[in-house]
């Protein structure tokens, strides 16, 4: 995923520096006539990268989903079907791969790690632009940046060391252990360590997001709210909050991105198994390991030479960069509906 | 001080100086605003005219940067002390701004907001008839009957204006601070709202501030004439008109400032 994701950003980035530079001495029209056509070309040349890392992914991924349909997504057993199509003789292939729990993984820590990030979040926002003092604001707010700038890995890192035996020893007794020996191991790494470590990585994204969506609703909203005598907070929720509300969308639009697409941290912290967490278990649910699907591309990395094995990786790389493509797409459907209303009717 | 007799003052300054940072603004004003007037303020750019204004409803309270000392009193009571509810002073003093700010939001919703924060109880047909008198008394119903679930931001800067006093209106203030209301309009807005202005003047008292003499003039009772954070002189529009006090009011007025 990651190397995908690459791709797009250091196209855009030789966009930007080369063209300008290159032209600068030829006369204006030419130059201007150069710079247009140069930016045209990358831009075609970017669209058409991405669209052969499409073409590659689904042309890699179509035997495992042909072979299964949609079992692919709704039967489980990932674990023990690799293992088979890792041993299979090159004769006699093997092509059953489940993903579920792969799927499920992903779902229950990207919706978990939303559930508490998106108020906590726009708690901070709020509190960051409309009601903490500027000597305190910058700070903090260039402490948000970084946070939102340190590589996944460290996060992994002192999840692994802090939060993972920290739950292994408060939280998980014996008795758990005991009723769930028979589906997998408690020992600490499990959703809720993946929902914390996600949580705390796309925290920081949102918070600097709408914080800045907070930041330039007009002043002569909030002025004219307050000069028809309602109070700070009720301007905050009925007139602050719905005009950037686009904006705190995207944020959660591109927090919820990062977390589908987070691979380490989780490979980390959430033990590496293609469990299915079960709710009907009560609060064990928590506790249990899983898989998610970015993951299990990098932890399974070692089966790319088996061609049954590649085909399946490749099918996960697949799923997510189909909920890329439907996270842009709301993304997009977003920006739109500013354009269009930029109102607070509905 | 110089007011007649039998009016009574809805706002009072006295000796009220107030700094950004280090920067003075005003130096020790005292104004007595007589209730169910109009008050004109006038003077050259960057006076201070906008930062009195602001200090009637609290306004100056978003800026961090501002202090000031000095009484502010409404009705005789002091609007500046630790236990005043700076939400209700600014529901008694409302204020409309410079450039027309209606919420991006539908010409009745815009009406509508203030009464439903207010009085969360009323809705339907109530409601309807608060947005359709305060449309009426702004003088905008006409224009914009048709049109009361279209953005409050499809409408020209002047109906905008309008639609922002019409919403200050719905709301029931005693006071109607105005800061250069016609600056963004053209003279056909600006008489509508000068009309308006004199027609509001029999229920609120209205304090407005203009660099249009001639609008300072036609409508207002009293008018205050700022130099650099000096309220300089302050009597009936007629007198200040006629024959002022001081030499550089005179100046100001007959266009030889400076
Ligand atoms: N938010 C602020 N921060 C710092 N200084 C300010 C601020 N607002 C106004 N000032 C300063 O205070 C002084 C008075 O400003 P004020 O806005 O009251 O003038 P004004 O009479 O309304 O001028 P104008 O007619 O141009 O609107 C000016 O010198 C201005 O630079
Ligand atoms: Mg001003």
């Amino acid at each position: 995923m990651n190397h995908l994701d690459s791709v797009p950003v250091i196209k855009e980035e030789v966009k930007v520096i080369v063209t300008p530079k290159v032209f600068l001495a030829s006369s204006p029209s030419v130059k201007e006539f150069l710079i247009e056509k140069g930016l045209f070309l990358f831009t075609i040349l970017s669209s058409i990268l991405i669209f052969f890392v499409f073409i590659f992914v689904a042309k890699e991924a179509w035997p495992v989903l042909r072979a299964n349909g949609l079992a692919f997504i709704f039967t489980g057993g990932w674990d023990q079907d690799f293992y088979q199509a890792w041993v299979a003789t090159a004769k006699e292939p093997s092509w059953h791969f489940g993903a579920l729990p792969l799927i499920c993984g992903t779902i229950f820590t990207t919706l978990g790690a939303l559930c508490f990030t998106l108020p906590l979040g726009l708690g901070c926002a709020i509190f960051l632009v409309e009601v903490c003092p500027p000597w305190f604001f910058k700070p903090v707010e260039s402490t948000v940046r970084l946070l939102a700038a340190i590589p996944s890995v460290i996060y992994g890192l002192v999840a692994l060391l802090v939060v993972v035996p920290w739950i292994d020893r408060h939280l998980i007794t014996n008795e758990m252990s005991l009723r769930m020996a028979k589906v997998a191991a408690l020992d600490g790494t499990s959703l809720l360590a993946g929902i914390l470590v996600l949580g705390m990585m796309i925290v920081p994204i949102f918070v600097a997001l709408a914080a800045d969506a907070l930041r330039v609703v007009p002043k002569a909203y909030k002025e004219g709210s307050l000069a028809l005598g309602v109070s700070h907070w009720r301007t905050i929720i009925k007139i602050m909050l719905p005009v950037a509300k686009k904006g705190i969308i995207a944020g959660a639009i591109l927090a919820t991105g990062r977390a589908i697409g987070e691979a380490i941290a989780l490979s980390m912290v959430t033990g590496s198994v293609a469990n299915i967490p079960n709710p009907s278990h009560g609060p064990v649910f928590f506790l249990e390991p899983l898989r998610t699907l970015a993951s299990t591309v990098v932890d399974n990395a070692e089966g790319m030479g088996v061609p049954t094995c590649e085909s399946a990786l490749f099918a996960c790389g697949a799923f997510l960069l189909v909920s890329c493509v439907i996270l842009s797409f709301f993304a997009r459907l977003v920006a739109r509906g500013q354009k269009q209303g930029g109102g607070l009717n509905g | 001080m110089l007011n007649t007799v039998n009016e009574k003052t809805k706002l009072q300054a006295r000796e009220l100086s107030a700094w950004y940072g280090r920067t003075p603004a005003l130096k020790k004003v005292n104004v007595a605003i007589p209730s169910n007037s109009i008050v004109g303020l006038i003077g050259p750019s960057g006076c201070g005219k906008s930062t009195f204004l602001r200090c009637l409803n609290r306004m100056n309270d978003l800026i961090r940067s501002f202090r000031q000392e000095g009484k502010i009193t409404l009705d005789e009571k002091d609007i500046y002390t630790q236990d005043t509810d700076i939400v209700l002073i600014r529901r008694k003093v409302g204020m409309v701004f410079q450039q027309p700010n209606p919420f991006p939001m539908s010409v009745f919703d815009n009406v509508a907001f203030g009464v439903r924060e207010h009085n969360r109880g009323v809705n339907g047909k109530k409601l309807e008839e608060i947005v359709v008198n305060s449309l009426n008394q702004a003088n905008l119903w006409d224009e914009v009957k048709d049109k009361l679930h279209q953005s409050g931001l499809s409408l020209s800067g002047g109906q905008q204006q309008r639609l922002c006093i019409a919403r200050l209106l719905a709301v029931k203030p005693e006071v109607i601070l105005l800061d250069e209301p016609c600056s963004a309009l053209d003279p056909l807005s600006t008489g509508k709202i000068e009309e308006l202005l004199l027609e509001l003047k029999k229920s609120y008292t209205i304090v407005v501030v203009t660099h249009n003499l001639g609008q300072a003039f036609r409508i207002s009772d009293y008018i205050g004439f700022f130099l650099l954070g000096q309220l300089v002189e302050f009597g009936p529009a007629a007198e200040l008109a006629v024959k002022p006090k001081e030499k550089v009011t005179a100046d100001y007025i007959s266009g030889h400032f400076g």
